[in-house]
């Protein structure tokens, strides 16, 4: 499906500087978008497309803040990760440095709420929630723009 | 054991190499400073390779160390600890603190900061030294050097203990994080408790997940009547840097008058950057983008292409506002 875009988009992120600026999301998400519907249009329901969609507009926005994101990383590794793969092959990838003996619930809901939070240092939280924020802020907006002028165009005719 | 005149000559040799700024010298003897030691072969390669020159003697090092002391006890046990610190601790220490420092994207132009020497307390143990990788504080002046240690200045009259300094850096690095969160969430710049401010954050997470899938929601329902054209577009460039907005539209020969009304659409979002809604469009406008849609087929280019994702008719409008709202947030 729109997997294919996620590996486009991933192996093109040759420059160490993201392409963090809002016509490159915009550029993903639409692909992304379109994607989503070549899969099979009349068939689908739309909450399972509601969903697709909503996969893809993380996917694009991960892909978007680079990898040297810890978030971002950790939130396309939840989105590949989904298509059923039995087979985890043991990577060496040490996803816990420090398990967090978390005494603060709010730090503990924090952690929750953005990607890959469950395994960094209080500061680094709160950093990588920063980004995460004002990503999330961005794809909002985009989202928001484009439901806006298709409702405008559908409301034109 | 070393004297406060060799090490003026130290900072002295360094201020040669243009390294030690004058103003830090001048701090050096207003107030403690207390910095972590360098493994100066490790700091040399990051400096060659981020354009920083570092003393390469360790003379120098072991003088500016004693510049950080007060009591010839803490000189002492500075001296030992320097010597006794396992190198290979400090190899693998260093390199996870280049990773984390090379994460943080610091800046190097800004930054001359007077390399010393460490004071490490007796116990030298190896988490109180990852406790201690912060970021880099000075009393006054410009932020600190691009090493991987943090150089951390007590001020006047505030306790000089290793543990509480590190916890002082730590504190301040946290509420610079709030601060910057602070900023970004909107509402909170009445609210100061560092408490309030995670719930308010919290809250503002959870209700921009909550959009995300309302408006994803939204785009399903709208979807199916939307016709996506990009297997002809077929972006062959897509990736590269984005163009400037001039180089989108309104070059196209033939359509002299399509410009201005886009670029004053444009213009109209760039100073209302918090509507995210719609602005509304005249008739003539949405003719004006069929046409410059049909004739962009030559130029291609990532945002033309953009327009061109909508093409159909009932969508010219929808390219109309995508086209300005891309144009509106390039840099």
């Amino acid at each position: 499906m729109y997997r294919r875009s996620f590996k486009d988009t991933k192996s093109s992120l040759g420059s160490p500087n993201p392409n963090f600026s809002k016509p490159m999301v915009a550029l993903r998400f639409l692909r992304a978008l379109s994607l989503v519907r070549c899969s099979g249009p009349g068939a689908r329901s739309p909450s399972y497309r509601a969903r697709g969609i909503r996969r893809a507009a993380y996917a694009c926005m991960a892909a978007s803040a680079g990898p040297r994101r810890a978030w971002s990383r950790a939130l396309l590794r939840k989105i590949r990760r989904r298509p059923g793969r039995g087979l985890r092959r043991p990577r060496a990838v040490i996803r816990r440095r420090r398990p967090v003996g978390g005494g603060d619930p709010l730090e503990v809901a924090l952690r929750r709420l953005v990607p890959g939070g469950g395994c960094m240092e209080y500061c680094r939280l709160l950093e990588e929630a920063a980004d995460y924020v004002k990503c999330l802020a961005m794809q909002v907006r985009l989202m928001q723009t484009i439901v806006d002028s298709a409702s405008h165009v559908n409301s034109i005719d | 054991m070393y004297s406060t005149q060799q090490s003026e000559g130290g900072v002295g040799t360094s201020a040669s190499a243009g390294i030690v700024s004058d103003e830090c010298l001048g701090n050096t003897w207003d107030s403690l400073s207390v910095v972590q030691s360098m493994n100066f072969t490790e700091a040399n390669r990051i400096a060659s390779h981020r354009d920083i020159r570092l003393p390469l003697d360790h003379q120098l090092s072991g003088l500016v160390a004693g510049t950080a002391t007060l009591s010839p006890s803490d000189k002492g046990r500075s001296h030992e600890d320097m010597d006794s610190f396992p190198s290979s601790q400090r190899h693998r220490h260093n390199k996870r603190k280049i990773d984390s420092f090379q994460n943080q994207n610091v800046k190097v132009e800004e930054q001359h900061d007077v390399l010393l020497e460490s004071v490490k307390d007796p116990s030298g143990k190896d988490e109180k030294k990852q406790k201690n990788e912060i970021s880099n504080k000075n009393s006054k002046g410009p932020d600190a050097s691009k090493d991987d240690y943090i150089h951390v200045r007590a001020k006047r009259g505030q306790a000089t203990n290793s543990h509480s300094l590190a916890e002082r850096v730590r504190r301040e690095k946290i509420s610079e994080r709030m601060r910057l969160l602070q900023d970004l969430v909107p509402g909170c710049n009445k609210i100061n408790g560092k408490a309030m401010m995670l719930d308010e954050i919290i809250n503002y997470v959870q209700s921009l997940q909550c959009q995300v899938e309302f408006l994803s929601m939204k785009l399903a329902a709208v979807h199916p009547e939307m016709t996506f054209d990009l297997e002809r577009i077929v972006p062959k460039d897509v990736l590269q840097p984005c163009y400037g907005g001039s180089a989108v539209l309104g070059f196209s020969p033939g359509m002299s008058s399509f410009p201005p009304h886009l670029y004053a659409s444009a213009f109209q979002r760039i100073t209302q950057p918090g509507t995210p809604c719609v602005a509304p469009t005249s008739r003539d406008l949405q003719q004006d983008s069929l046409l410059e849609v049909s004739h962009l087929d030559q130029h291609l280019s990532p945002w033309q292409n953009e327009l061109h994702i909508m093409n159909p008719a009932p969508c010219e409008v929808a390219t109309d506002h995508i086209g300005s709202f891309l144009m509106a947030q390039t840099p």
